[in-house]
């Protein structure tokens, strides 16, 4: 989207405009719902929808262009991931039997990295479970969002010098375990190619 | 030499310089262009970055409407919300508006210093609510509040002041009816007091006030048809307005007695009786 097109777009969107509404929602839904995959993917769809109800209340404050319609969208979704967090810390936990888990597959199933038939959400079932949350935030801020890392500091809330550090370890940890995973899984098939 | 995977002993083979992970983390690094040991990881950051699948975007238009329409409401509400905050913002402003103009008119009319017409304004104003402020005329009034009552002795008041038949030529015209006016400020005043004061003077019917005000300076004010000003302490001066077109003024010379705290240092109201005016 050019900056002309985008600003028409959230002008429209901002007087409640549904097809403009639909242009945003159809650029940033599917990027939103990867990104809180990767960091819970059970709360990644409720999540998802306060996101957009609390940015539509806030639309009309908005100003700035698609990359910081971006962030701020982000910004929205990482704080409600915290909020609903925070309220599922304070409600009682419900015991699942094993045997109702182990007739799930795995989301980061090694079936997946065969690249040919490797999608995005296996592929960010992989950061999720490679990765601490701080390294898989900010991996997933940077390649979703297509943010630069001061901006992903501003959205977590670090120094960008730790943003570059959290980066830096999360992908030679992603390098590891996927060669790992890789290694354990089918030594004849060496390595994730396109 | 070498490990299990090829690489010499101690070579670190993930590392990773900050110019390729810089590169890496915007996802959009080819595979091939990747160092080997990280080729998958840049096809794993590819893939995440890729265009929405059908299935990710079903029920798009249903969720826009409903997005449309809580941007609708919101709006609507924040319109409607910010009309109030301006209103209430208003109110607040206004009201701080008058507060800041009626302290400030208040310390000055306190400190006298308020130009001549509103300082008396805000004497008699402020003198209703019973505050005593300078009338303006270098001595404060006080109405409301007296503290001294001044008698001049009527056997001293032949020549006093408020005789509507002595007319003088230097007299003020006939005040109107319920006119107020300041008496001139004279020589030889009294002692600067403390306390406010103020005093009575009765004058009957055009006869010479046997009464005179606690004070020699301030405002007479009519009751009827004459104005006279006492002076109580020593001596009185007066001057007198009858309807009738009679001026007169007078000065006597006698005792005042006085009541209370005394302080008359001060301009003073001397309300009279009607005057007969003079035919």
């Amino acid at each position: 989207m050019t900056t002309d097109e985008f600003d028409e777009v959230l002008a429209a969107a901002q007087d409640g405009a549904q097809w403009a509404v639909a242009v945003l929602w159809n650029e940033l839904h599917p990027r939103l719902l990867r990104f809180l995959r990767g960091l819970d993917a059970s709360a990644a769809e409720d999540v998802e929808a306060d996101t957009w109800l609390a940015a539509a209340r806030d639309l009309g404050t908005f100003h700035g262009d698609e990359r910081q319609f971006r962030a701020w969208m982000f910004t929205i979704a990482r704080n409600r991931l915290i909020d609903w967090r925070r309220r599922e810390a304070r409600r009682p936990s419900v015991a699942v039997s094993p045997e109702v888990l182990g007739e799930r597959p795995a989301a980061d199933d090694p079936a997946g990295l065969a690249l040919d038939v490797l999608r995005a959400d296996a592929a960010v079932a992989l950061v999720r479970s490679c990765l601490p949350t701080a390294q898989a935030e900010v991996i997933l801020l940077r390649v979703l969002g297509g943010l630069d890392v001061d901006e992903v500091a501003a959205i977590v809330g670090k120094r960008t010098g730790n943003v570059r550090v959290l980066q830096h370890r999360g992908l030679r940890r992603l390098a590891e375990r996927l060669a790992e995973r890789i290694a354990e899984q089918a030594p004849e098939r060496r390595g994730v190619t396109r | 030499m070498t490990d299990g995977n090829g690489y010499p002993a101690g070579m670190d083979r993930f590392a990773l310089d900050a110019g390729t992970a810089e590169r890496l983390g915007t996802g959009a690094v080819d595979v091939d262009d990747a160092p080997p040991e990280y080729r998958d990881v840049a096809a794993v950051l590819l893939v995440l970055g890729e265009p929405p699948e059908s299935w990710e975007l079903r029920g798009g238009p249903a969720v826009a409407e409903r997005i449309a329409a809580t941007v609708t409401e919101a709006r609507t509400e924040r319109s409607v919300s910010r009309s109030r905050r301006f209103a209430s913002r208003t109110r607040v402003a206004v009201a701080s508006l008058v507060a800041s103009g009626l302290a400030l008119t208040g310390g000055l009319a306190a400190a006298g210093a308020l130009p001549g017409p509103a300082q008396r304004v805000a004497s008699v104003v402020l003198g209703e609510v019973g505050i005593s402020v300078p009338t303006g005329d270098k001595e404060p009034a006080h109405r409301g509040a007296a503290t001294t009552t001044a008698h001049l002795n009527p056997t001293m008041a032949s020549s006093v002041q408020s005789n509507p038949t002595a007319v003088s030529p230097s007299a003020p015209p006939p005040a109107p009816h319920d006119a107020t006016f300041t008496a001139p400020v004279g020589s030889g005043q009294e002692r600067p007091r403390t306390a406010p004061a103020e005093g009575e003077a009765s004058s009957p019917r055009g006869t010479p006030a046997g009464n005179g005000n606690g004070n020699a300076y301030g405002n007479a004010k009519t009751g009827g048809s004459a104005n006279g000003n006492g002076n109580a302490y020593g001596r009185a001066n007066g001057n007198g307005n009858a309807s009738g077109g009679a001026n007169g003024n007078g000065n006597a010379k006698g005792k005042a007695k006085a009541n209370g705290a005394a302080s008359t240092d001060v301009p003073l109201d001397a309300s009279l009786p009607p005057a007969t005016p003079s035919p």
